[in-house]
């Protein structure tokens, strides 16, 4: 963060959750729910590869930096959409992910782009060349590990998580010198011998105990923390291998940004039988809580509930359900959850609110200080029933203990509705931080693995599975604008200005989306 | 069935026979050398010399040696080796061959000798190189990026550029000149083109893009404006300098 430049953008676009407070909110403010009618497709920038199109765009100095998948960078003009260069990279075809060969999106600081791949490299090009600069190997992928999501730089550092939660890793976020390339920090989300937390396994579980990162973290320059969120415990849908809380997997960690150490942690899912990873953007806020101000963490968790916890101290402040959910009672009076008997998997199977894919996962939240509401993409009334079995952990192989079963398809489908509405539903639902009830939704036939950008003029940008792009009014959900783009939205849009005009990003199918207002 | 098959293995030959001829272009060379380090130099060396028996720059192949047998070895590998079978799309394999058949032209020539150490000081100081040339994070933005030319150029080549400048450059480095409207000049190397827009590197080392509608005129340069080193640098010198590019592979590729 040596220049200005990039202080400028990291307020605007040049963040892969919009800011270091990740709430995805713009103050762009050209496009209104007046005018929104008028928007119009300016270019179109088309993959050239059929894996699933998951990444945000970042935009600095007119030009946008985007990968396309699974882990070419392309520097476009973000005013046409004609690329300046382009950065092919071949991952290792041996390179194992468990649902797609993904990435979310670049790092950049001053003249340099951050790519994390696959295969488990590290990547510094020169942004203005798309030239290597460093290449380092993060982990083994031959073990299981892989990187899909944008590298977060603070300061002088780029960070970086390890994902393959479903291969037996011991998942860590690592930190190196963006220069250099030179590891600086190291943190295993799962705890070796004398490490605290590591009583929390038993035996050599911990040694494949999973703990993936595979969405980006937050950041606060005032406590100097970085926030990450910490996937499932290996293997998924089956704890008798791993007696115990199995600390850190589905837990948020706040790491001195500078050394790595552990501030504290808050555990959402203890003892994960489920897979329902905490891989969801740490939201940071700053607002009123009982009377006075205080520096909050709002999180929509895979488990159906949605937190508010005290970003300082890592203290639970509230826990309240955003969807269906059957396995918690509630909270007990240090914020853990109480499960409900006969929920955990088992071989004939058991029905469980939400189903694996949780009533939210990695979709990008929002949180417009405007309105005061935090906004994300759910699953509602969906269900598994979770069957488990035994399993060997083998290097490299997936390591996991059971089959989960659900009526809607965990990551995509044809485009032909098979089911009822009785057995789910996506929707964007408004939350209200300071009561955890819902003010209003925003109702859709099928799932939605959409991100969601909010804006100061008070709109919501968001899409789903069916293919349409939507701009809803943020403060109740009335839907503006629509348009077909006859693919599966599974990315978040961004917005972003050049030659003073605002446009808005989505990536749809196999293809980035680019909207302006008519001229 | 087996005419279609006879008239599909025909038009397939002349394909290949008509892409040999055309995929042999000093881009492509070049192309097929970032292909040959991706897909062959772990086996058979950056220099082609490493297997056993084989030495591809040379002209020594384990089998046949016309350019279709190398696209069959290429394409089908060889039975019980370890040469594998890889599967390229397009002219990939023709960049590669004629990469290999440009391998010859990669060592020093019999008699050139040079300290790289004595050519970075020529680069630097006396020569002048970083006025118009990058290495790394140095240099100036007018000329190419030397950064990676050791891997991209043969030592033959690059004393060639140096002495002899041709009279135009590749498309890759043509430069633009434009006017814009408010009468300030825009100038860089050419990036990308279409009917419409220029994409360029400026000469500050920023992205830029023009629409060709937005300028009052502009103009693309395909000559070269480096000086030829011939009679500025003594012969030992220019070997010196050419044996410091050659080092330039950029970082762990």
């Amino acid at each position: 963060m040596t220049s200005a430049r990039f202080l400028v953008f990291a307020l605007a676009c040049g963040l892969p959750s919009g800011s270091y407070k990740s709430q995805r909110y713009s103050l762009l403010a050209q496009i209104t729910s007046g005018n929104v009618r008028d928007l119009e497709l300016k270019w179109v920038f088309q993959s050239q590869s059929l894996d699933k199109f998951e990444a945000t765009p970042l935009v600095a100095d007119g030009v946008m930096y985007l990968t396309q998948p699974p882990n070419d960078v392309v520097a476009l003009d973000a005013r046409t959409g004609r690329p300046f260069w382009i950065y092919e990279y071949r991952p290792s075809p041996r390179a194992a992910t468990c649902c797609g060969r993904v990435n979310r999106g670049v790092g950049l600081l001053d003249d340099r782009v951050f790519l994390s791949t696959i295969d488990a490299h590290l990547l510094a090009l020169d942004a203005r060349t798309g030239r290597l600069l460093w290449n380092v190997e993060v982990a083994d992928f031959q073990k299981g590990y892989s990187l899909t999501h944008a590298p977060l730089v603070v300061k002088d550092k780029v960070i970086v998580g390890t994902a393959g939660g479903e291969f037996g890793i011991r998942g860590f976020l690592v930190a190196y010198d963006a220069k250099t390339g030179k590891e600086a920090w190291r943190f295993y989300t799962i705890p070796g011998p004398g490490e605290p937390g590591h009583e929390t396994w038993s035996g050599d579980a911990w040694k494949q105990g999973g703990g993936s990162i595979w969405v980006t973290g937050s950041y606060d320059p005032d406590t100097n923390l970085t926030y990450w969120g910490v996937g499932n415990p290996g293997p998924d849908w089956n704890g008798d291998p791993r007696p115990g809380d199995n600390l850190y997997s589905d837990c948020v960690i706040a790491l001195d940004a500078d050394t790595g150490k552990l501030q504290w942690h808050y555990q959402f899912t203890p003892h994960d039988e489920w897979d329902w990873d905490a891989v969801q953007v740490p939201v940071l806020v700053d607002a009123e809580w009982g009377g006075r101000p205080r520096k909050l963490m709002l999180w929509g968790n895979r488990n159906a509930f949605f937190y508010v916890l005290d970003r300082t101290t890592g203290k639970f402040l509230s826990g309240k359900p955003f969807a269906k959910q059957t396995w918690a009672a509630g909270f007990d009076e240090s914020g853990r959850p109480i499960k409900v008997p006969g929920t955990a998997p088992s071989s004939e199977g058991s029905l469980v609110f939400p189903g694996v894919q949780g009533a939210t996962n990695w979709y990008s939240p929002s949180y417009s200080p405007r309105t005061g509401l935090f906004y994300l993409s759910t699953w509602q009334g969906y269900s598994s029933v979770f069957r488990k079995f035994a399993v060997e952990y083998e290097p490299g192989k997936r390591y996991m203990g059971g089959a989960p079963k659900s009526v809607i398809s965990a990551l995509r489908r044809e485009p032909f509705k098979s089911w009822g509405e009785e057995s789910g539903y996506g929707a964007v639902r408004a939350i209200d931080p300071q009561t955890g009830e819902w003010k209003w939704q925003f109702k859709m036939d099928d799932v939605t693995d959409g991100g969601i950008l909010t804006t100061a003029t008070d709109l919501l940008f968001t899409g789903g599975r069916e293919g349409y792009f939507y701009a809803l009014d943020a403060r109740d959900g009335r839907l503006l604008w629509k348009k077909y783009l006859g693919g599966q939205v599974a990315a978040g849009p961004m917005t972003y200005q050049v030659d003073g005009k605002q446009h808005v990003a989505i990536a749809v199918g196999h293809s980035l989306f680019v909207f302006g207002l008519r001229e | 069935m087996r005419d279609l098959l006879r008239v599909t293995t025909l038009l397939v030959a002349a394909a290949a026979v008509c892409a040999q001829q055309a995929f042999n272009t000093s881009q492509d060379i070049e192309a097929g050398g970032r292909l040959f380090r991706a897909h062959c130099a772990a086996c058979h060396g950056a220099d082609g010399a490493a297997v056993r028996g084989t030495d591809l720059g040379r002209g020594q192949f384990h089998r046949g040696s016309s350019d279709q047998d190398l696209f069959r070895t290429i394409s089908n590998g060889i039975p019980g080796t370890t040469m594998p079978p890889i599967s390229l799309p397009g002219n990939q394999a023709w960049q590669i061959i004629a990469f290999v058949r440009s391998l010859g032209e990669w060592k020093a020539p019999a008699g050139a000798t040079g300290d790289p150490r004595r050519g970075r000081e020529i680069f630097d100081g006396k020569a002048g190189c970083l006025t118009c040339h990058r290495v790394d994070d140095k240099g100036g933005w007018a000329g190419p990026d030397l950064s990676e030319v050791g891997a991209l150029r043969s030592w033959v080549q690059l004393e060639s550029s140096v002495l002899r400048p041709a009279g135009t450059v590749r498309p890759q480095h043509w430069q633009v000149r434009a006017v814009a409207r408010d009468g300030r000049t825009i100038s860089g190397l050419r990036l990308n083109e279409d009917t419409h827009s220029l994409q360029l590197l400026d000469s500050q080392g920023r992205l830029v893009s023009l629409l060709k509608n937005d300028v009052q005129s502009y103009e693309i340069v395909k000559n070269s404006t480096m000086p030829s080193y011939e009679g500025k640098l003594t012969r030992q010198e220019a070997d010196e300098l050419v044996s410091y590019l050659v080092t330039l592979k950029g970082r762990n590729p």
